[in-house]
């Protein structure tokens, strides 16, 4: 089957949906705003499907729109104060206590949208460091730093994850 | 070890479908590359050809538009042509308009009220997205935002005709930009030919309109199943949204049908519904 561009995207749009509504769902972490993020990006994806050039970065070039779309989102609506924005962050023992418990699911509600998209795709959708760079439009080294930024602030020891790979 | 078991079993909402399918007509909707007309899906590639000629004509030849009415076959398909077409774009927005005019009704009355209430219509909805736009860009640099990489926004202006013979024509105006689907707007004509008039609710179902459309409309989501029904407000009451201003259109078949915009009956989410009234 020879699908034009858009006809792949649409294909990709509707089988993998339910994948693309989670990320949204884990920056905002509130159902009707993960719909009307998933729905933005769609909508802003079918729009400019004809300036990307090449098809193989297709996912990748759809996970950037609506990873933009997630994190412009908690900029508009959100004012909050991020974990690792603090800069002279202490916390006292109870905290400590208490994160040794709680999964990284829940923990990285308290990293910026950054340091949330590295541990999202690195982890969440398992993809390489070098995939994340690319939908990031950053470098590797970069991603690294941002990955081991979240990892200190989330004091979380993960020795027995090779995160290089 | 990492514990994925929570990411992985987010609850999807039934609706996700839904918002996508959606999306996706909207995205095709409103891309920028050029649209055929939409009149002429229903006709044949020589009738098209004749039609796509014959349109293009009209819009530039006052004396074909004259004797193009006196064809039964053009005349009765359709009055409503673009007048105006333009494109403009600068750093922070580029804008498609296509203006729709309403021509050879025989009623000139009408006409030059309809069409300068359309264009009226159409330049505020620019102007106002054009400041939308400004101050989306103003804030996006005062942010930190680099304004050579500012992402334009896309204005756009097009029309759909819904149906068109030589009693009535039927026809949507869309104003929609990229950025914020919140400021999207759709204006409804329907303009009684025979009688160059605008058609209401009332012209066509009678005094008890209201009580009509409501029904009808209740009869239809009562058929839906309770997942459906979901996304329904709880305190929705059909009745008070029919007015003489409920936005509404004709279809093909000649049936009313009523368009109620996103948040008007259900959750944003869900989008806009459409409820075709059987008479």
């Amino acid at each position: 089957m020879n699908l034009t561009t858009e006809q792949e995207l649409i294909e990709l749009l509707k089988n993998k949906k339910e994948k693309y509504y989670r990320i949204a769902f884990t920056y905002v972490k509130n159902r009707d705003d993960a719909l009307d993020i998933v729905h933005n990006a769609v909508v802003k994806a079918l729009q400019k499907i004809h300036t990307l050039k090449n098809r193989e970065y297709l996912e990748t070039w759809f996970y950037r729109i609506l990873i933009n779309e997630s994190v412009t989102f908690i900029r508009k609506n959100k004012n909050i104060l991020f974990f690792d924005e603090l800069s002279n962050f202490n916390p006292t023992v109870e905290q400590i206590d208490e994160e040794q418990h709680i999964t990284l699911y829940s923990a990285i509600d308290k990293l910026s949208p950054k340091l949330k998209t590295v541990i999202i795709f690195r982890f969440f959708e398992e993809l390489k460091l070098e995939e994340i760079a690319e939908i990031t439009a950053t470098n590797l080294s970069t991603v690294k730093a941002r990955l081991y930024k979240a990892l200190k602030l989330l004091k979380i020891e993960l020795e027995d994850v090779d995160y290089d790979r | 070890m990492i514990d994925k078991s929570k990411y992985n079993n987010i609850e999807i909402p039934d609706e996700l479908d839904h918002v996508v399918n959606d999306a996706i007509f909207e995205g095709m909707r409103t891309q920028r590359k050029k649209k055929p007309f939409f009149v002429l899906k229903r006709l044949g590639t020589v009738m098209a050809v004749f039609v796509l000629f014959s349109i293009t004509l009209l819009n530039v030849s006052p004396v074909f538009a004259q004797v193009a009415y006196n064809i039964p076959i053009l005349g009765d398909l359709c009055r409503i042509v673009t007048i105006r077409e333009y494109h403009f774009e600068d750093e922070i927005k580029y804008i498609d308009v296509k203006i729709p005019e309403i021509t050879s009704t025989g009623k000139s009355d009408l006409e030059n009220r309809l069409n300068l209430e359309i264009q009226k219509k159409i330049n505020e909805c620019i102007k106002t997205h054009e400041e939308v736009a400004k101050d989306y860009f103003e804030a996006y640099v005062k942010t930190g935002g680099n304004p050579d990489e500012f992402n334009p926004i896309g204005i756009t202006v097009d029309y759909e005709i819904k149906s068109c013979n030589e009693n009535y024509a039927s026809f949507v105006i869309y104003c929609y930009e990229t950025a914020f689907t919140a400021y999207n707007e759709e204006i409804y004509y329907n303009v009684d030919l025979e009688r160059g008039r605008i058609i209401t609710l009332k012209d066509w179902f009678g005094n008890d309109y209201k009580e009509i459309v409501a029904d009808n409309i209740e009869k239809t989501i009562a058929e839906w199943s309770e997942e459906q029904k979901e996304v329904l407000w709880d305190d929705l009451e059909i009745i008070d949204l029919i007015t003489e201003n409920t936005d509404f259109y004709i279809n093909d078949e000649g049936q009313i049908v009523i368009a109620f915009p996103k948040y008007e009956i259900a959750y944003g989410a869900a989008g806009a519904f459409e409820f075709v009234i059987k008479k």
